[in-house]
């Protein structure tokens, strides 16, 4: 261009194939390298805080997972645990069992979307087909468990609202095996391949005390050395039961953070065959909690596939929640991540998607 | 190495397809608990507007639907938009007289050109599909002694059905 | 003319490009649309990257005002021949977020529309009944009505819906302004750096302190070794006169978290920044001030973010601001079981 300090302003998204959905950056670029990049949020707002506030306990529910769409599960059973902790009840083992399975499912089909939305931004179409029809093997499971493929309504306040259907250890068993051998089909043609390769290793490098100041949870911290993760320090349900390991990278780039999600997915398939094995069909999976709440404050902490989330409920007494307050567990990666990598690295727009898609964000978790 | 990839991919390339091909040649996708369009038993129905109440997407109206219903004396029915319904089944489930159920009918039945058709009446509350999701169902997962209790209480209250009201 | 037309209308039925638009959540069921489960490809449709290349648009869930507006502008730079269709059911009626005060309610309002397929959220076989429809019904009809139009009362519409919004923004000022005067009712005693209530189990210590001391208290925990900035949790008393505000820090060594408790009077909700102490509290702080409407001192871009484009009223989760009925009344005609 040749006039110095005279910067090129571009809209990436957010009607763009590389755009973690419908959310849009405001970017200015010098020739190539992204300088500056500012988030456009809002187009997936629906103010679900408000929302819950006009409904009571149980049709809440519906509402508390769908602004994770990639990943609903953990969302659904915070809200679930956090009321439950209002009423101070203990659900049976049975429906702690099954929200384990339902999350990790969840867990393993949100990273199985995540590969197919990077497979999509470095070109490598052919894993990102292979990982949808995994993960279309989960939403079966899921539409005949719980009765619906993306939004499930499994866990209520007070337990899981279905028992288990015959053969139900089996067939999931069967889902998870050949989940597990697509996985490792997908590693291997993806990790090993080195157009991959060269688009993500060093790129995007975060270091732990980096990411912390930034407020990153999840994979993107665990890639950075730092094995945090709320189901090992301070469980819920029952993960100090099972036994898991948190996968963590050390160099803390897109190829590390990739790495760990693929051990994430491994670790999932051992928690949820080891929850198989502990389920009791003869005992309840729900108990009957009262229609008016007390008045008080719910609080949960859970997992989810992009980090922690928390869920705090505020009550005065009846039968709708006065404040629900969730935590946004992509507003890091796509805010001060960004901003932080583009600053410390040379990032040409080319490599932007790519670099997103290593992130994982959810945009309408930003929003709400 | 790119190698890699395209030994998996030949691999891929002589298994069998994986696509379902619908609606030409495959069936839709169903399951046995698929969540889709409601049933209504009209003769069980007291008008009593739970569901209307427990609806968080605020779809269901009580209706006047004109006739002889010996349990349902103002007769008073839900309507259900199936335009606006997210099929959570809360409606099914709080039910107390067991006078709803869902269908495995879902979008591909219910696509319309004219969105009016899907506002649907309570005498349009028909099966249109196969029955998946029941009350039973749905109270299986408390303590037997529990659901055993209110499922009988169920019953109890269709079988006071007589024709005197 | 009758082969050529013949031949157009056959081609046109086989190669629809749909426009990359994934609007919201009923995108996550087009990668298995799209791709391997039900390969909608056969038929020739295809996600274009751009409007200019497509033919069709298919709405895919709620409708924020914000999306509304993109797409208009979008859709305008569509070439004819062009289709609208809509899946999910917030498309036709609103759905689940009848009473959301950021998303309008039905697509038809603004853009003819050629189909629905209702579900919450469809799945990619529903999808399948639309395009048979779509390619059979292409080839019957006359070459005239290869169009949905947008509907010439679209952008009076949402201009006079933005109008009621400032309408109420301006009386809920005025309000607030004769409420500055009413004592604070509200008992508040300083405990840090003790907890006033603790829990074990999820490893939270909620400790309180006034407002002017919390930078103190953000760094001092910062130093302690609470670097992870979770969430500022707001919560509106309009009895009481105040809004308590909690900034929630993290220990990520142990698990541990610090509840930091405080108060602002809700007349003149203001409060120092922490954005400088933790960088995430820049934008936490900017979703906090137009949801609540607290005012953070010292923040340099404390302007509108999420609601831009959204919403014009009055700061949407204060207790006295009632949107649901607001929405009910411009949207629903007032019923709120209708659509």
């Amino acid at each position: 261009m040749g006039d110095k300090g005279k910067l090129v302003q571009v809209y990436f998204g957010p009607q763009h194939p590389g755009a973690p959905g419908n959310i849009g950056y405001k970017l200015w670029l010098d020739g190539e390298r992204i300088v500056r990049a500012e988030v456009i949020p809002g187009f997936l707002h629906r103010g679900f805080e408000k929302m819950m506030e006009n409904r009571t306990w149980e049709m809440s529910i519906t509402l508390s997972y769908r602004f994770c769409v990639e990943d609903p599960d953990p969302l659904e059973i915070a809200y679930a645990l956090a009321v439950e902790d209002l009423f101070s009840a203990e659900i049976p083992e049975n429906a702690k069992y099954i929200r384990m399975i339902q999350a990790e499912f969840s867990r393993i089909a949100s990273h199985m979307f995540w590969i197919h939305f990077i497979g999509g931004s470095t070109g490598l179409r052919t894993p990102a087909y292979w990982a949808v029809t995994a993960r279309e093997e989960i939403l079966k499971w899921f539409g005949w468990y719980a009765g619906h493929r993306v939004y499930h309504n499994i866990s209520v306040p007070g337990g899981v609202r279905y028992t288990l259907p015959e053969g139900f250890i089996e067939r999931t068993l069967k889902v998870l095996d050949f989940v597990e051998k697509t996985v490792k089909d997908v590693e291997k043609a993806l990790m090993r391949n080195s157009i991959f390769k060269a688009r993500t290793i060093g790129m995007g490098k975060l270091s732990t005390k980096e990411a912390l100041e930034l407020g990153v949870t999840g994979p993107v911290l665990r890639a950075t050395g730092m094995p945090y993760d709320i189901r090992k320090a301070r469980p819920y349900l029952n993960y100090d039961k099972v036994n898991f390991e948190v996968p963590t990278g050390s160099a803390g780039d897109s190829y590390d953070r990739c790495r760990v999600r693929f051990q994430e997915i491994y670790q999932s398939i051992r928690i949820i065959r080891e929850s198989l094995s502990k389920l009791d069909p003869s005992e309840p999976f729900r108990i009957k909690l009262p229609i008016v709440a007390p008045a008080g404050e719910g609080i949960a902490r859970v997992e989810t596939a992009r980090g922690e989330y928390l869920v705090h409920i505020v009550s005065t007494r009846g039968r709708q929640p006065y404040r629900v307050r969730l935590r946004s567990t992509s507003m890091p990666l796509l805010t001060t991540v960004v901003n932080y990598i583009i600053e410390n690295e040379e990032i040409t727009i080319a490599d932007f998607p790519v670099l997103l898609a290593s992130l994982d964000p959810c945009a309408p978790d930003l929003d709400r | 190495m790119v190698l890699s990839t395209i030994k998996n991919a030949i691999k891929y390339m002589v298994k069998k397809p994986y696509t379902r091909q619908v609606p030409r040649k495959d069936d839709k996708y169903r399951s046995e608990n698929l969540r889709g369009a409601h049933i209504l038993y009209m003769d069980r129905c007291t008008g009593c507007s739970m569901c209307q109440r427990v609806c968080p997407a605020a779809c269901i109206d009580m209706v006047v639907v004109e006739g002889d219903w010996p349990r349902n004396h103002r007769k008073r029915f839900p309507r259900i938009d199936h335009s606006k319904c997210t099929f959570c089944a809360l409606c099914v489930e709080y039910c107390p007289f067991n006078a709803l159920s869902m269908t495995d009918a879902t979008g591909f039945e219910l696509f319309t050109t004219d969105k009016s058709r899907t506002l649907k009446m309570p005498q349009d509350l028909k099966p249109i599909g196969k029955e998946t999701l029941t009350k039973q169902k749905l109270l299986s997962s408390y303590a037997p002694s529990y659901a055993l209790k209110k499922f009988v209480e169920t019953l109890e209250g269709s079988r006071k059905v007589s024709p005197n009201g | 003319m009758g082969i050529l037309e013949k031949i157009f209308k056959w081609s046109f039925s086989r190669s629809l490009w749909m426009i990359h638009y994934c609007s919201a959540c009923g995108a996550v069921e087009f990668p298995p649309l799209v791709m391997s489960p039900v390969d909608w490809e056969r038929y020739g449709y295809m996600p274009a990257p751009s409007p200019r290349q497509s033919d069709i648009y298919i709405g895919m869930g709620y409708l924020t005002k914000k999306t509304v507006k993109f797409f208009l502008n979008m859709y305008r730079q569509m070439p004819e021949p062009k289709f609208v269709a809509a899946g999910c059911n917030c498309t036709a009626t609103g759905g689940l977020y009848w009473d959301s005060y950021a998303t309008y309610k039905r697509l038809d309002d603004f853009v003819e529309v050629e189909g629905w397929v209702p579900g919450c959220m469809p799945m990619p076989d529903d999808y399948t009944a639309f395009i048979e429809y779509f390619r059979r019904n292409l080839k019957e009809r006359e070459i005239e009505k290869y169009v949905s139009r947008i509907k010439p009362e679209a952008f009076k519409k949402i201009m006079e819906w933005e109008k009621l919004e400032r309408e109420w923004l301006k009386e809920y000022e005025e309000k607030m302004k004769k409420e500055s005067n009413t004592p604070i009712q509200y008992d508040f005693a300083e405990t840090y750096p003790k907890c006033f209530e603790k829990d074990e189990a999820k490893g939270i210590c909620k400790t309180s302190i006034s407002s002017t001391k919390v930078r103190k208290a953000l760094k001092e925990l910062k130093d302690k070794g609470y670097v992870l900035f979770i969430n500022i949790n707001t919560i509106d008393w309009p009895k009481k006169g105040v809004i308590e505000i909690f900034y929630i820090v993290e220990n990520p060594s142990s698990g541990e978290q610090v509840w930091v408790k405080t108060f602002v009077p809700r007349a003149n909700p203001v409060i120092d920044s922490v954005h400088d102490i933790y960088p995430i509290a820049y934008y936490i702080e900017r979703e906090v001030y137009e949801m609540m409407g607290v005012v953070f001192s010292g923040h340099p871009n404390l302007k509108k973010w999420i609601l831009e484009g959204n919403w014009d009223g009055p700061p949407p989760l204060r207790k006295d601001v009632d949107t649901p009925s607001f929405v009910v009344k411009t949207m629903y005609g007032g019923y709120r079981y209708g659509r």
